[in-house]
């Protein structure tokens, strides 16, 4: 049985590798080598509409720039406030749905369907609709809320309810996400042991927070970790919805990237601000992950 | 045996990949077919416009140029939201994409050094510049050189309900008194209609500025907008608010328009030639059919006011810059505009047209006297950093979000730390020189 095809474990691992290496060439050219450049850049002024234009070393000054910029601290802000907000009203009802609609019943799957439109809709396409929805003269939702008595709200047109709106409009997008998610979570708690408890006397509620919810922490955290990360992306339905008004009051942070790197072509502070995202993010990431690891 | 060869050969297979890779470039760079594509390409024109009609106007001219210089015409469209990423993209990439590229005055500092000037060509062709207006054709040069022809000349203008209003008013004060008059919001009628979404305030901020006698710089580019005229002008935007409907800092262009259109306001402040001249007499999309006139925004001190203006200018990549100049000429020719004007609403940049009688008898008939006034905004390399800081500040002022002193500090502030990053150079402000002028 010699020679039989069973490789060494030195030529194994070789061979692992020799496999690896396109993969590997693929992600250097595509990630590593512009994120190096990224991040050489985030230490130089660097403007990329100037012809000929020479970048220079200016060390961390695109860093310390950023404390004393009044528009990228509102955009902090702005996105903070916004994640938290739709992350957790999205969490709340994504939960409810799911609750509801984990069932194998033809309703329940005609309903799982529907919750889908949201958001397969292009963000942009359900800004655009959202906003012409909220318009305070012409738009449908004050025209519903006047059957019901309510006078026309100005959704976009000040501070506050803009950025509600936006909120709102996130959590119609991502609410069935999570939804789906948790169910496929639900759907693997064994019913033994819900139905146990139910003949033991406990009530819907106490079986929800004592047997099906410690069940769904694992797939809780991963969702959250996952929408979180993706919440502070939010670019689509702010650009096109409010464009970042009335004032600063929905500037987010990717937008403000955005403008410093492709409308003001000032390459050097669009990598900084780039690189302390990417930063964020990936503290955010470990601490999620250093959550789940502590749980489990 | 058999493994260290299916490595070797692995080995081998990656390596010839890569390098044909690089091969590639240099086979393809001396193949004829290249050589070929390269000649088909030198006969070709790829020209990038606004979408809309001024690129319907462009394409329409494709046919009729292919046939006359046999040279095919390739026009591609940008929505303006995303039309200087994309333009600025491909200039300075070098990726050489367009040969004709149709640039807003207000970029044109910082699109110039990728820009043919025009020069040479009308030395050389002994070309007559004689009717373009003035004013219209000076907003076309940077730093003493022509970039481009004048491509939809449009004076930001008012435009009001001659059934309510007989006379036009002649100072700010006055507009207001006649916007509060006829501001009834129980009615959803409404003084003035305002595009209150962000991207619109530098216009409707300078065009008071100008006329009550300061730019936001001195001729120097030395910035000063904290000043008594910078306040007034401020504070007249916040007078005017008053007068709007409460939904009006969410509206764009086209909602200002149609809450005109649908005779909810007195006056109108948005552009009139992106949709009031051609729907105000259509009953299908217009309750103001026949009552409706334009009139210059009030005179104050200097009478100086705001022109949307755009560039039809050639690539420094261009490969074909002769086909170009052909092509641009054809595209500026008194026929051509003439053709627009009246298939597409494309306001004329020719003296001769605005002095028609016939044109004097429309309700068109202001534009041409507003644009011998008017000035186009900004014009330096930093350009779109100060838009975005004009707009917020402005708009957090009518949002109720800042003080007008906090509006007036963070505009002052934030304008100094743009110039002072990205100094425009030797250039002179033609703006404040202008206003300067006339005080």
């Amino acid at each position: 049985m010699r020679g039989s095809g069973k490789l060494k474990p030195k030529n194994d691992l070789m061979t692992s590798w020799l496999f690896l290496v396109p993969a590997l060439l693929i992600v250097f050219v595509a990630v590593v080598i512009p994120l190096g450049n990224s991040i050489v850049m985030s230490f130089q002024k660097v403007r990329t509409n100037v012809p000929n234009f020479q970048p220079v070393f200016v060390g961390f000054d695109n860093y310390m720039q950023m404390f004393n910029d009044p528009l990228f601290i509102r955009s902090v802000g702005n996105t903070v406030l916004f994640v938290l907000t739709s992350v957790s009203l999205e969490l709340l009802f994504g939960v409810i749905l799911a609750m509801m609609l984990s069932g194998d019943s033809k309703t329940s799957r005609i309903l799982r369907s529907i919750m889908l439109i949201p958001m397969i809709m292009a963000p942009v396409a359900a800004g655009t609709t959202w906003r012409m929805m909220f318009d305070k003269n012409t738009g449908v939702v004050n025209f519903m809320l006047g059957f019901v008595g309510i006078e026309p709200l100005n959704w976009l047109g000040t501070p506050a309810m803009a950025f509600v709106s936006i909120v709102f409009v996130d959590v119609w997008r991502m609410t069935p996400w999570f939804a789906i998610l948790l169910i496929s979570g639900i759907k693997s708690i064994s019913g033994e042991s819900i139905e146990a408890s139910l003949v033991d006397g406990a009530t819907k509620w106490k079986c929800f927070i004592h047997i099906v919810l410690p069940q769904l922490k694992r797939v809780l955290v991963l969702v959250l970790m996952l929408r979180t990360i993706d919440a502070f992306k939010v670019f689509d339905i702010v650009f096109v919805m409010t464009g970042g008004g009335p004032g600063m009051a929905t500037e987010m942070l990717p937008n403000y990237i955005y403008a410093q790197g492709l409308r003001y072509f000032n390459a050097g502070y669009a990598a900084s601000l780039a690189i302390v995202f990417i930063l964020a993010m990936s503290a955010l990431s470990l601490g999620f992950i250093k959550l789940q690891e502590k749980q489990f | 045996m058999k493994n260290r060869f299916f490595m070797l050969l692995l080995l081998l297979l990656l390596v010839v990949s890569l390098a044909s890779c690089g091969k590639k470039e240099a086979s393809v760079a001396a193949s004829p077919s290249v050589e070929k594509e390269v000649a088909e390409k030198s006969s070709e024109l790829s020209v990038l416009f606004m979408s809309g009609v001024y690129a319907e106007s462009a394409k329409s001219m494709s046919k009729e140029f292919e046939d006359e210089f046999n040279c095919k015409v390739d026009v591609s469209d940008v929505p303006f939201s995303s039309f200087h990423e994309k333009a600025m993209l491909d200039l300075s990439s070098g990726a050489g994409s367009y040969d004709i590229i149709s640039v807003n005055a207000s970029w044109l500092g910082e699109f110039a050094p990728f820009l043919e000037s025009m020069d040479e060509f009308i030395l050389v062709n002994k070309y007559d510049d004689s009717d373009f207006i003035p004013s219209v054709l000076d907003a076309c040069r940077w730093d003493g050189s022509l970039y481009g022809f004048p491509l939809a000349p449009t004076p930001n203008m008012m435009t009001y309900r001659t059934d309510l209003i007989e006379t036009p008013p002649t100072t700010y004060d006055e507009y207001m008194e006649m916007a509060k008059a006829h501001n009834d919001p129980k009615n959803g009628m409404y003084g003035i209609s305002i595009p209150g979404k962000k991207e619109q305030y530098a216009v409707m901020y300078l065009v008071r500025s100008w006329a009550m006698g300061s730019d936001v710089a001195d001729e120097n580019f030395v910035i000063d907008v904290d000043n008594e005229v910078g306040r007034a002008a401020m504070r007249q935007l916040g007078e005017t608010k008053k007068y709007t409907d409460s939904g009006s800092l969410s509206w764009g262009l086209e909602e200002s328009i149609n809450a005109f259109l649908q005779g909810n306001a007195a006056f109108c402040e948005a552009w009139p030639t992106l949709g009031i001249v051609q729907n105000a007499d259509n009953p299908d999309k217009s309750k103001i059919v026949g009552n409706w006139a334009l009139a210059p925004f009030p005179a104050e001190k200097t009478g100086k006011n705001q022109m949307s203006l755009w560039i039809v200018a050639i690539s420094k990549d261009s490969k074909n810059k002769e086909k170009a100049y052909e092509w641009l000429k054809k595209y500026a020719s008194k026929d051509k505009q003439l053709e627009f004007f009246d298939t597409y609403n494309v306001l004329p940049s020719l003296t001769s047209f605005w002095e028609d009688d016939a044109v004097k008898k429309t309700p068109l008939a202001p534009v041409g006297p507003a644009l011998e006034n008017a000035m186009t905004k900004w014009g330096i390399p930093v350009s779109a950093e100060l838009d975005t800081i004009m707009a917020n500040s402005v708009s957090s002022y009518l949002a109720g979000s800042w003080s007008l002193d906090r509006a007036m500090s963070y505009f002052d502030t934030e304008l100094k730390k743009a110039i002072k990053d990205n100094p425009p150079g030797d250039v002179k402000n033609v703006k404040a020189i202008a206003i300067n002028k006339v005080l």
